[in-house]
């Protein structure tokens, strides 16, 4: 079974935000929700590199070990979802995350207790597949139609890689020796401890 | 990284009596065989646990004197303890908020306490009335950490919002609103003169305000990974921090410089406490672990494991040798740790209350899944965040006696039935009541909402 990853090659990424727009729009994210973002480091200096962020699917997630309700779960592709009917929006995996992946919408008066809402890598929810409630809640599940993350599929550079972490492995691992260099996968160590840095 | 070598100095040099003294080895090992045998009748309770609430810890924190404690839930309330004696025993409970209680603290010199919540309001509370002494209003998030200055003038509340405020506590007035953090502030503490602000965010900063004016004096730390907890240690010449990537480590305040890891939990860390009086710092992290030091060396104390949990929050008894913390479990743990016990009950309850079986029928999974966390089916309540539903079906919204309902509720006049229920899961109840306290909760589902329906109209009949 393979295990989906996504890996953002900061060498290739221009900050176009191709991949922020896709993603609003595929899933109809609502306003003031970005499951993706682009975070530019050094930005007008030496050494700037931009990154695409979004939730890093971590194969030892630790969103599922603080939350109180136990909404989360893994598939056996190694997606990390979350029940939005279970989530109470307390507010701790954003604590967990080192990604920033969880977002809360605005609710009511203050913003407390939305459900959170983050990236699905394109694979929807505890919902039937396909059906209505789980395209409102969770947004498209293109995993479940065959088809990759559209963030990825978006990227005009192929900075961002999202499938089978093998493929993405090799893929990477190619560029890497062309190059002559060190990785630039920013967060792949942090997200897959012991692959890399 | 120190060994266990340096732990066993670091008691020596706090002068804890943790071991058996000039007991022989075959006296020591009965002696500890005998406290197992002792203790196992025991397992799950302990008298010293703060049991009270029907959420999940959030904040807890000890009075100067060691002899009251405070506790805030994620079941919209306040406890307010006294910890002294062999059982804690509740004074106040302080229900009038409209979100979990995420940080609490003592106002120093007074009998005043304040709490933060989910709804974006600081409240202060008159610990001895029970009564509400003030809303500190104008937080648009929510208000995740609370800091009372040494004179207890001036409270900082940290909130998601993207700012600290400060406000002054005598006069009940905003003093400044201190802007410039680029994401979620989750922590603030007072120097030790009052004289500086510190916080700490998402950003990764670690930002000094002055508190006169709350113009931002510099920032002192760019971390990086997102900063959680936060303390200013008691020389007043550096900070404790905890970071989202598991460091421990301190900060000196002048010259900006870190030291290495204190230590680097596999995980955020969530929690820490640092107590003058008896030298102690903690830290607490997503990993369930607990490490102690002795802070005038640094060297460890003590370590501790909960297998079931994060460590949200702890702080150091009025004895000075035990902790209590909040995890995932509905009441603060009292860990002893000095003398340490032979064998250390776990007493959350495992599976949760939450956690359902196979063998369930379709609604009974329902409620257990979406709603235990905050109802229960019995004629008590159990202090969770919601009212009982124990004879709901007939009864009029916002009737039961002794819960705090919000103004929506209370000038409601519907009547719960199978087809208000059905609706309130229907479209959620920000849309069916809106202005309700309680959370986004909608079930798409039908069928499995009129399960739940069959579910409750025979669970909450009663006997």
């Amino acid at each position: 079974m393979a295990r989906m990853k996504f890996l953002c090659d900061a060498e290739r990424c221009i900050e176009c935000n191709a991949c922020v727009t896709a993603c609003k729009n595929e899933h109809e994210v609502p306003w003031g929700i970005n499951r993706r973002r682009v975070v530019t480091i050094n930005d007008g200096g030496p050494g700037e590199r931009s990154i695409s962020v979004a939730c890093m699917h971590c194969s030892d997630a630790p969103c599922m070990a603080v939350c109180p309700v136990d909404c989360f779960y893994q598939t056996d592709e190694g997606v990390v979802l979350h029940s939005k009917d279970l989530c109470i929006g307390c507010g701790y995996c954003f604590y967990a995350c080192p990604f920033g992946a969880p977002q809360y919408p605005q609710v009511g008066n203050f913003g407390s207790r939305g459900k959170m809402d983050k990236c699905t890598f394109c694979n929807g929810g505890p919902e039937d597949d396909h059906s209505d409630a789980e395209f409102r809640s969770y947004g498209r599940n293109r995993l479940g139609e065959g088809k990759l993350p559209l963030c990825a599929e978006m990227c005009s550079t192929r900075a961002l890689l999202a499938g089978d972490g093998d493929r993405v492995s090799d893929i990477y691992r190619e560029r890497v020796i062309a190059r002559g260099f060190g990785s630039g996968a920013w967060g792949w160590g942090r997200a897959y401890p012991g692959q890399g840095s | 990284m120190i060994g266990s070598a340096g732990a066993r100095r670091a008691d020596e040099a706090v002068g804890l009596d943790c071991r058996l003294g000039s007991t022989g080895r075959r006296s020591w090992l009965l002696i500890c065989a005998f406290a197992i045998v002792l203790a196992m009748p025991a397992a799950h309770v302990n008298a010293a646990d703060l049991r009270g609430h029907g959420g999940p810890i959030m904040s807890v924190a000890i009075s100067d004197d060691g002899q009251r404690a405070l506790t805030g839930s994620f079941d919209y309330s306040m406890i307010y303890w006294r910890v002294t004696g062999d059982e804690p025993q509740i004074i106040h409970r302080f229900d009038e908020h409209d979100g979990a209680v995420n940080a609490v603290a003592f106002v120093p010199g007074t009998d005043l306490a304040v709490a933060a919540s989910d709804d974006g309001v600081v409240r202060l509370w008159d610990l001895e009335s029970g009564e509400l002494e003030h809303r500190f209003e104008g937080h648009s998030h929510k208000v995740v950490d609370v800091a009372v200055s040494g004179d207890g003038a001036i409270l900082a509340s940290a909130a998601w919002d993207r700012t600290v405020r400060l406000w002054d506590v005598r006069s009940k007035t905003l003093v400044a609103v201190l802007e410039g953090h680029r994401n979620n502030v989750n922590a603030v503490a007072f120097s030790g003169d009052g004289e500086a602000v510190f916080s700490g965010s998402y950003d990764g900063t670690i930002r000094m305000w002055n508190t006169s004016d709350g113009a931002l004096h510099r920032i002192v730390l760019d971390f990086g990974w997102g900063v959680n907890e936060l303390r200013v240690m008691p020389a007043n010449t550096s900070l404790l921090f905890g970071a989202l990537d598991g460091t421990v480590a301190t900060l000196d305040i002048e010259t900006g410089k870190v030291s290495d890891p204190l230590v680097q939990h596999e995980g955020p860390v969530l929690s820490l406490m640092v107590n003058p009086a008896s030298s102690i710092a903690a830290s607490g992290g997503g990993d369930g672990q607990i490490h102690v030091w002795d802070f005038r060396n640094w060297l460890p104390l003590r370590d501790h494991e909960n297998p079931y949990g994060p460590i949200w929050t702890m702080a150091l008894g009025g004895d000075q040798q035990s902790i209590y913390y909040g995890s995932l479990d509905d009441f603060a743990i009292h860990w002893q740790m000095f003398p340490e016990r032979p064998y250390e009950h776990v007493r959350s309850n495992f599976p949760r209350r939450f956690q359902v079986s196979e063998e369930m029928s379709v609604g009974e999974r329902q409620f257990a899944r979406k709603c235990s966390i905050c109802h229960t089916l019995t004629p008590e309540s159990a202090n969770r965040a919601g009212p009982t539903l124990y004879g709901v079906f007939g009864r009029r919204a916002g009737s039961l006696p002794g819960y705090a309902y919000s103004d929506a509720l209370l000038n409601s006049d519907i009547v719960w039935n199978e087809e208000t229920i059905e609706q309130l899961f229907d479209h959620g109840p920000q849309e069916f009541v809106p202005g309700t306290k309680m959370p986004l909760q909608r079930m798409a589902n039908a069928e499995e909402r009129s399960a739940l329906i069959v579910f409750l109209k025979e669970a909450t009949q009663g006997d």
